[in-house]
């Protein structure tokens, strides 16, 4: 059959079952449409066929025969961009870039090609863009990029924003190697096992495949239902996937524990047994080694008065005016189900391996890459020059890419392995859930005396002690005694999400405090600034007490329709990757910037050549910002909100040097005098040189920077960390939120959210701002709706598509203002901490406090449930 | 193996039928579709809106969009409208048709997914009952205790709508479900029958309709309860069809609430009083009590929405 795509024509003979989405990806090589859950719930593969938008997953291939099909790739017309291309870069609307492409496609059908015309009023918009999902949550911006007034953002965007509005920025999933194959895993029907026999040949016999490898442990012991055991590579994706069903597979099925509940109770079967039989961890960073009752782990404590503050809390219980709060709070096993899904395509060249994969950490896993294959470092290279979202799921090596390294090997040929947004949502990894027994003790003067917490995390088979710890700074003057326990089962393993332990920890804190104040008969917010000494903290009261409406305040506590307003405030770490390095060179008179980090999306490449030319001022064409290659200088990885703080001085200290070298050597070459260089231009006794004049005389040239230290020092050194070393500083943040409940429903909007983040310098507030709102809503899906569920029997994961696990859309979004508080940070290099974590935690207590305002009734677990809300019974 | 139908007849083989694709295209990636597939999109005559003097014919496969957007439509059932603009999003509503969705397969975490065996995939249990029913029925009326996916059958049904069934027989929308079990189906359109059309008759002079659902977000999602109303008649009411989906098997009518309007004065207090009887008959699971509740809201604040509106008449 022939169709025509961007007014081309191609004869292809599509399959039965094949979908346009398949069609343009893999036949036609138009990567720039997106496949995220293949069930035409997330809009990023919108195409228009024959001037209608349609999801590409929905459509079958053959019966777009003889229409007209028209691709993100299509939209610019001889590289201009449309209008609402332009209108998305240049209010920033975007972040890793994978819904991108759904995006502008669906904008261009929802309000025509132009922007600011009456059919993008909000309401209607948002009902039209409803199919459309980010991550990342740039909702605000899109909206933003959809009024007349856009231009809140820098007008040029983000260095790699045209890549990502055509659909022309290649992802992992997008890589395409000549020959390449596809792979499948082959996954665990059962939560707990010991395979007693698997025979790939069958699956091996088929047509079209060409290799299995097994991916079990040499035991053969399956944890959890999902659990790799073998994978396939085959021509292509449903070849694998037949061949897959093929495999010859039988168990022995032992006793399976599924909720921590049961795991806990006596007689439950024990999942780790033996002494050197431990399960993974689930946290960033190294941790103490805890102890073990059963399939309890821990309690991993946090050095404190412990006594002490136990009988603080008694006495307080028994003397009249002092208050003691005393609650437990409830989290839900949050995914983080970024928009690309973990994916890896892996080709052996010779002795080399090429492996390009969606990770944040691309030095990190060329190491591992390197120790696992017994190969050394520079036989081995990480790409990942787009990663479309990551969230902290992608840090170690994962399954997905041993098998694509493995097949490859296996076959002689490329392979690529691509999760399925099913196994995404099911192993991809998820915020442990947590259970938090909290304290406080509060004297009647308003002093606060005591907090215990004892927090009970559910990582499944791994475990996760850091919930109670994240506790050990805030509110110096209570004593306190803080204790975690992780409860190992056989689900699928947790693994560090976005400010690893802290939303669970504050959702406790921050609602008993609110409580405290609540009985107490005073201001929320006075009452933690008389409990706080840290200057940052104290500038975030100040901000919220004159900076947003919390003084003036109106809550509604009658009738249908309840108005709430709530406050809360958290502290995060400030991490440094001490070791990172930035080479900053000029050649062929263009800036080069490269050092082996990535741009998951927070903008690390924008940042990088922000930096260089706020120091060497050349036109946005001559620099070159070169990440996403572990064959780079040595760069941090993308965790921790490390980053940043991490690359900026280093990038400082590289373009400082180079910017000597240019003025020396225009000195030379111009026989200048008494040169000056400035960040605009090379001053000299005559007049003055632009940069570019200089980079036009020819030098080549190389610098590499160092990231210096903090001034004073760290509080905890780098080596015991993986090379993360915690700095003597705490970003903070703190949000005021209003909400309105309708009580007849039982629903909660959150309206207006106002986030104060203190970390110091903000070097690019446009992207820092974008990544506080991202925060701010996938804080919000997780005190809303978002629940990963877990069958108890099969340890089957049920949330599995987009229907059944709910994140936020652009209707949910509320109005999320951002302001960042100046200095308290000046001993930082370069006076700036990373802020991509800290605004995810205020938020959930900052909702349940709202609610509380707004219904009288305090929620204790999240995802706040559906009839929570409810008034009484008519 | 999909065959692309011409004609009615041209279907005889098939076990399953596609249209949209928003429902088969889905479950055949996970190896839940049926083996002999006919794609009926290409047949004439069955994607038109027909209005006659008393009544308008839907065509099968018009699409869930045109309903929602319909002008003609929007004015003369406007609840019908209201309930196909509400559901799934944009992209999905732009290609799923009216028969798909009133014949689609349940949604549940537990069904379409391979390898799981259930009681509609060739199985013995139903895994949801002793495991995660969050968004199960309240209603517990069958051994399965997913809802009904169907938006549109509980507005039709509230519309008394008829279903045209090739090659003969025409039956109310209420009645192509029910309770009786069946693995393989949530309806009772035969194989080798086709649906073909609705029949939505002109509203009455004094009737008045609605509907509202309820979901974990605004646009987009599934809803956790839904309710359409007709009520015919305001001091008295003479007639009421009260419909929930999202809490049965079926498209559920809600007998208790629909009797006690009958014969009274439409009021708030009414409406009230209607709404506290609307759980009266659930049989809620273990994590679906909330439903019940839900339900009781729903009902009330959607004819509370009649109280002060005029009729068709009236207006």
């Amino acid at each position: 059959m022939l169709i025509h795509v961007n007014g081309t024509d191609h004869e292809v003979a599509p399959g039965d079952w094949e979908t346009l989405a398949e069609l343009l990806r893999d036949r036609l090589g138009l990567t720039g449409t997106k496949v995220i859950c293949g069930t035409g719930a997330c809009g990023a593969c919108a195409v228009s066929v024959d001037g209608k938008v349609r999801a590409a997953c929905l459509v079958r291939a053959a019966s777009v025969a003889g229409k007209q099909v028209r691709t993100i790739e299509g939209v610019a017309v001889d590289g201009r961009l449309s209008p609402v291309q332009r209108a998305l870069v240049e209010a920033d609307a975007i972040q890793c870039g994978y819904c991108t492409p759904g995006m502008v496609m669906a904008i261009e059908a929802a309000c025509g090609r132009g922007r600011g015309e009456p059919s993008t009023a909000d309401a209607g918009i948002a009902a039209r863009l409803a199919g459309n999902l980010c991550r990342c949550g740039t909702y605000p911006r899109i909206m933003a990029a959809l009024r007349a007034d856009a231009g809140g953002g820098s007008s040029a965007g983000r260095v790699d924003a045209v890549a990502k509005v055509t659909g022309a920025a290649c992802y992992s999933t997008d890589v395409r190697y000549d020959g390449q194959l596809d792979g499948v895993i082959v996954r665990s029907t059962v939560p707990h096992a010991i395979v007693e026999n698997l025979d790939l040949a069958p699956a091996l016999a088929l047509p079209g495949v060409h290799g299995a490898i097994r991916l079990l442990p040499p035991d053969g012991l399956i944890r959890y239902t999902g659990q790799e055991i073998a994978a396939i590579a085959a021509d292509d994706l449903a070849t694998a996937q037949r061949a897959a069903e093929a495999v010859q597979l039988s168990y022995r099925t032992l006793d399976a524990v599924i909720e921590s509940a049961a795991a806990r109770q006596d007689g439950a079967e024990i999942l780790y047994k033996g002494r050197s039989d431990r399960p993974p961890q689930a946290d960033e960073g190294s941790l103490m080694p805890v102890g073990r009752q059963g399939n309890v782990w821990g309690p991993a404590r946090t050095a404190g008065r412990r006594r002490a503050a136990r009988r603080r809390v008694s006495a307080a219980a028994r003397r009249a005016g002092d208050v003691v709060v005393q609650g437990v709070w409830h989290s839900a096993k949050q995914t983080h189900t970024a928009m690309e899904p973990h994916s890896c395509v892996a080709a052996w060249q010779g002795d080399r391996l090429i492996v390009h994969m969606s990770t944040q950490a691309v030095r990190r896993m060329a190491r591992y890459i390197a120790r696992r294959w017994e190969l050394q470092e520079d036989q081995v290279e990480v790409h990942a020059e787009f990663v479309g979202g990551a969230f902290g799921a992608k840090q170690e090596l994962s399954p997905e890419t041993v098998a694509a390294i493995e097949l490859a090997r296996a076959c002689g040929r490329p392979t690529r392995v691509v999760l399925s947004r099913l196994e995404e949502l099911s192993v991809g990894g998820y915020r442990p859930g947590s259970t938090v027994e909290l304290t406080l003790a509060v004297a009647a003067d308003r002093s606060i005396t005591a907090l215990t917490a004892r927090a009970w995390s559910d990582a499944g088979c791994a475990v996760s002690t850091n919930v109670a710890r994240q506790l050990r700074g805030v509110y110096p003057k209570a004593l306190r005694d803080l204790s975690d326990f992780s409860v190992v089962t056989n689900a699928p393993p947790g693994k560090p999400f976005r400010g690893p332990g802290g939303p669970p920890a504050y959702w406790a804190l921050e609602q008993a405090v609110d409580e405290a104040a609540g009985r107490l008969g005073v201001d929320p917010v006075e009452l933690r600034r008389g409990w706080d000494r840290d200057p940052v903290r104290k500038g975030l009261y100040d901000w919220a007490v004159q900076q947003t409406p919390w003084a003036e305040r109106d809550s509604t506590s009658t009738g249908r329709w309840r108005r709430g307003w709530g406050f809360a405030i958290a502290s995060w770490h400030h991490y440094v990757q001490t070791d990172s390095i930035v080479d900053v060179s000029c050649q062929d008179g263009v800036v080069t910037v490269k050092v082996a980090t990535q741009d998951i999306g927070t903008g690390t490449r924008t940042l990088l050549a922000d930096t260089v030319r706020g120091l060497l001022d050349v036109p946005q064409d001559r620099i070159r910002v070169h990440v996403g290659d572990s064959r780079l200088p040595r760069g941090p990885f993308s965790a921790g909100s490390s980053a940043t703080t991490s690359l900026v001085p280093a990038a400082v200290a590289a373009s400082t040097e180079l910017r000597s070298q240019l003025a020396a050597f225009a000195t030379r070459e111009f026989g200048l005098l008494e040169v000056v260089p400035a960040a605009e231009l090379l001053r000299h006794r005559g007049g003055a040189l632009t940069w570019a004049d200089v980079l036009d005389a020819g030098p080549s040239l190389s610098v590499r920077g160092r990231r210096p230290r903090d001034r004073g020092g760290y509080r905890f050194p780098s080596f015991l960390l993986r090379g993360f070393a915690i700095g003597r500083a705490t970003p903070s943040a703190a949000q005021v939120v209003e909400v309105l409940v309708d009580t007849e429903l039982g629903r909660i909007k959150v309206e207006r959210v106002f986030c104060g983040v203190a970390a110091g310098r903000v070097f690019t507030p446009t992207m820092a701002a974008s990544q506080c709102q991202g925060a701010v809503i996938q804080a919000l899906g997780m005190v809303l709706a978002e629940e990963q569920r877990v069958d108890p029997v099969t340890g089957l994961v049920t949330t599995t598509d987009f229907g059944g696990y709910v994140i936020p859309r652009l209707a949910d979004t509320p109005d999320i203002a951002v302001s960042f508080l100046p200095g308290g940070f000046d001993h930082v290099a370069q006076g700036g901490a990373g802020l991509a974590e800290i605004a995810v935690l205020p938020l959930a207590p900052a909702v349940g406090n709202a609610v509380f305002a707004a219904t009288g009734k305090r929620p204790y677990s999240m995802p706040i449930p559906p009839a929570f809300a409810l008034g009484r019974t008519p | 193996m999909i065959h692309e139908a011409q004609t009615l007849a041209d279907t005889a083989h098939a076990a399953e039928f596609l249209a949209g694709g928003t429902d088969v295209l889905v479950r055949a990636r996970m190896g839940r579709a049926a083996e002999r597939v006919a794609d009926i999109g290409q047949i004439a005559g069955l994607d038109q809106l027909d209005w006659s003097p008393g009544c308008l014919r839907i065509g099968a496969l018009v699409t869930v969009e045109r309903l929602a957007t319909d002008q003609t439509l929007r004015c003369e059932h406007p609840a019908l409208a209201h309930a196909a603009e509400s559901l799934a999003t944009p992209m999905v509503r732009s290609v799923a048709t009216v028969g798909g969705n009133l014949l689609q397969r349940v949604r549940c975490g537990y069904f379409p997914k391979p390898h799981v065996r259930c009681l509609k995939s060739g199985g013995d249990r139903c895994h949801a009952r002793t495991g995660d029913h969050t968004n199960g029925v309240c209603f517990d009326l069958g051994p399965c205790v997913a809802p009904h996916p169907s938006t549109l059958a509980v507005a039709l049904i509230a519309h008394d709508a008829e279903a045209e069934i090739w090659p003969r027989r025409c039956v109310p929308v209420a009645d192509l479900y029910s309770t009786e079990w069946s693995p393989d189906r949530e309806h009772r359109v035969a194989p080798g029958e086709v649906l073909t059309g609705l029949f939505v008759p002109a509203a009455p002079p004094t009737s008045m309709t609605a509907y509202l659902r309820v979901g974990a977000t605004h646009f987009g999602g599934w809803p956790a309860a839904e309710v359409a109303v007709r009520v015919v008649g305001r001091d008295p009411v003479r007639r009421a069809v009260v419909v929930a989906g999202g809490v049965a098997p079926i498209p559920l009518r809600l007998q208790s609430v629909e009797d006690y309007l009958v014969g009274r004065r439409l009021d708030i207090e009414t409406c009230a009083q209607a709404a506290a009887t609307a759980g009266y008959e659930a049989t809620p699971l273990p994590r679906t009590e909330y439903k019940v509740e839900l339900l009781r809201r729903l009902v009330r604040t959607v004819l509370t929405q009649l109280v002060q509106r005029p009729t068709e008449e009236e207006s």
